[in-house]
């Protein structure tokens, strides 16, 4: 066998199984090293196979997947249900007209009321021929049954508490069918001095309604102005939920838009990425704390460690779903 | 110099309509719940091919980063034909075949062009009309090869480094993989003939490669 046979049985693999290759391989020094060199670089290309794929590429692989699967099944959801979601818009806009012409109404007939009782009050002083000693604005809260003004109320009616607001609606309502009975049944002054102040800053009564919840909630009938005036009140007045509830509806638009979270190690390597909404994800330029137990327990918290994961449950999902294994990690987008 | 590729890239079908009895192996079970979308399933699919895949793809590509993107892209491309996977071949074979693909997509890719500056060895000289073997580009050994600690392991990746993409990856699959000859052809998509010369002309070549660097 000629060193050329030799070389092409050894690149069609079969140098190594022709008995005539090794003997070949035994007399030829050249021959014989290519043969070894050769079986080792097949060894060390085994070896090659062998070596550990890198940490975290099952976790992911399989991130991506069920972000695709989840971003399918929307689209599904999008595709079978589309009504809904171009109903529920309308639905919303109708809900907060309704709501917001309601408070217009209301704060229209407040407002009406106190016009009216001002009337009153001008034809009981004509009738009885004397002048209160109260400022002119302060008499429809003297016709609404209270006692003498007191101090000037806040600017905002709102910032009486809530209670009084409410005895203040009960006392605007008196004022309606009330004749001139300012020196009979007491009535809590500061509230009797809340519809007032309200009466005078909103001459018509309907300068706050205008614009829906948030303006109409200043209003005789909404004693909460804005949300922390609506939030500081005490719960009683029933009101004032729905419009806490709205206010902060109305302030956080929400926030759906798909965003990558990054979960890093502490030393900044990245982990993985999470495709979540960015309602599920910390705020740009923030982080979150991510610990996974041996146990493969998740705590998510915000950046100070408190336990946020069951505000953001999406979030705990889809790091459950990635599996990442036990340590301390940064989410951040 | 850019590398240059001695055949068209085309994105095939690993496996062309026509074929028929499924073959069941361990991965079939998990392939059909994986298709009826059971994550469960796909995921240990995954997790069982996902070090062959990977050693692959890296020796394909050359690097750690590029590599972890192009195995995920394969598993997600798998993922989303499962359900059209009638299993004419393994599972296996179709999705080495498909990380093939993806590996030559981003071989052709201007960015990976730019990030790689392979070329062959074996050189056509104009002027003396002849071929001329290249000297070998000799970078210091990064530190993952250090730690290996083996200077015929760096010598044998400089050298597969150095060759063709088309002689690099059928060896691999060849010689690291193990696959025999029917299995290249599928995940290759070529014919047996072209499988059986290409492999003989990559060791010719990888011989030569070593010649210099391995003594």
């Amino acid at each position: 066998m000629t060193c050329e046979e030799f070389r092409t049985l050894l690149d069609d693999d079969g140098a190594a199984a022709i008995p005539a290759a090794l003997a070949h391989a035994g007399s030829c020094p050249t021959c014989g090293r290519a043969l070894e060199r050769w079986q080792t670089a097949q060894r060390e290309l085994r070896a090659m196979a062998g070596e550990p794929a890198p940490a975290f590429l099952t976790a992911r692989v399989m991130a991506h997947v069920r972000s695709e699967q989840r971003e399918r099944s929307q689209a599904g959801m999008a595709g079978k249900h589309w009504w809904k979601a171009r109903l529920a818009p309308a639905l919303v806009v109708l809900v907060v007209a309704s709501l917001g012409g309601r408070a217009l109404w209301q704060a229209l007939r407040g407002g009406g009321r106190v016009q009216e009782a001002r009337l009153e009050t001008a034809a009981a002083d004509k009738r009885d021929g004397f002048l209160l000693k109260a400022a002119p604005e302060n008499r429809a809260t003297q016709a609404a049954g209270a006692a003498p003004p007191v101090a000037p109320a806040p600017s905002k009616a709102s910032r009486q508490p809530a209670a009084a607001g409410a005895k203040a609606k009960r006392a605007g309502a008196r004022a309606v069918s009330a004749d001139v009975e300012q020196d009979s049944a007491p009535q809590p002054a500061a509230g009797a001095a809340t519809v007032g102040e309200s009466a005078r800053e909103r001459p018509s009564g309907a300068g706050g309604a205008v614009g829906g919840v948030l303006a109409a909630a200043p209003s005789a009938a909404h004693p909460a102005a804005t949300r922390e005036d609506a939030a500081a009140a005490p719960a009683n007045h029933p009101e004032d939920k729905g419009a806490i509830a709205m206010l902060d509806a109305m302030a956080q638009p929400a926030e759906t838009s798909p965003v990558a979270a990054r979960l890093t190690t502490a030393n900044g390597a990245m982990v993985l990425v999470l495709h979540v909404n960015s309602a599920a994800a910390p705020p740009v330029g923030s982080h979150w704390l991510v610990r996974v137990g041996a146990d493969r327990g998740i705590m998510l918290g915000d950046a100070t460690g408190t336990d946020i994961g069951a505000l953001h449950p999406d979030t705990l999902a889809g790091l459950r779903a990635a599996n990442p294994p036990p340590g301390e990690y940064r989410l951040s987008r | 110099m850019a590398a240059t590729f001695p055949y068209a890239v085309v994105v095939r079908l690993p496996f062309a309509a026509g074929a028929s009895v499924p073959r069941e192996d361990a991965d079939w079970s998990d392939v059909r719940s994986a298709a009826a979308g059971d994550e469960t399933a796909f995921e240990a699919l995954v997790r069982r091919h996902e070090r062959m895949l990977f050693n692959l793809v890296f020796r394909l590509l050359g690097d750690r980063e590029d590599a972890l993107e192009a195995v995920q892209e394969a598993f997600l491309r798998a993922y989303r034909a499962l359900p059209r996977f009638r299993g004419e071949a393994t599972f296996r074979t179709w999705i080495t075949g498909i990380a093939i693909n993806v590996c030559r997509s981003r071989l052709v890719g201007a960015e990976a062009r730019q990030r790689r500056s392979t070329q062959s060895l074996v050189q056509r000289d104009p002027d003396r009309d002849e071929d001329v073997v290249l000297p070998l580009p000799d970078p210091a050994p990064d530190p993952e090869t250090q730690a290996r600690g083996s200077e015929l392991r760096a010598a044998l990746e400089r050298a597969l480094a150095a060759l063709s993409s088309e002689h690099r990856e059928i060896l691999l699959l060849r010689e690291m993989n193990g696959m025999e000859y029917e299995e290249l052809a599928a995940a290759l998509g070529c014919a047996l003939g072209t499988v059986k010369s290409r492999i003989a002309r990559a060791r010719n070549a990888l011989r030569r490669a070593l010649e210099g660097v391995w003594p």
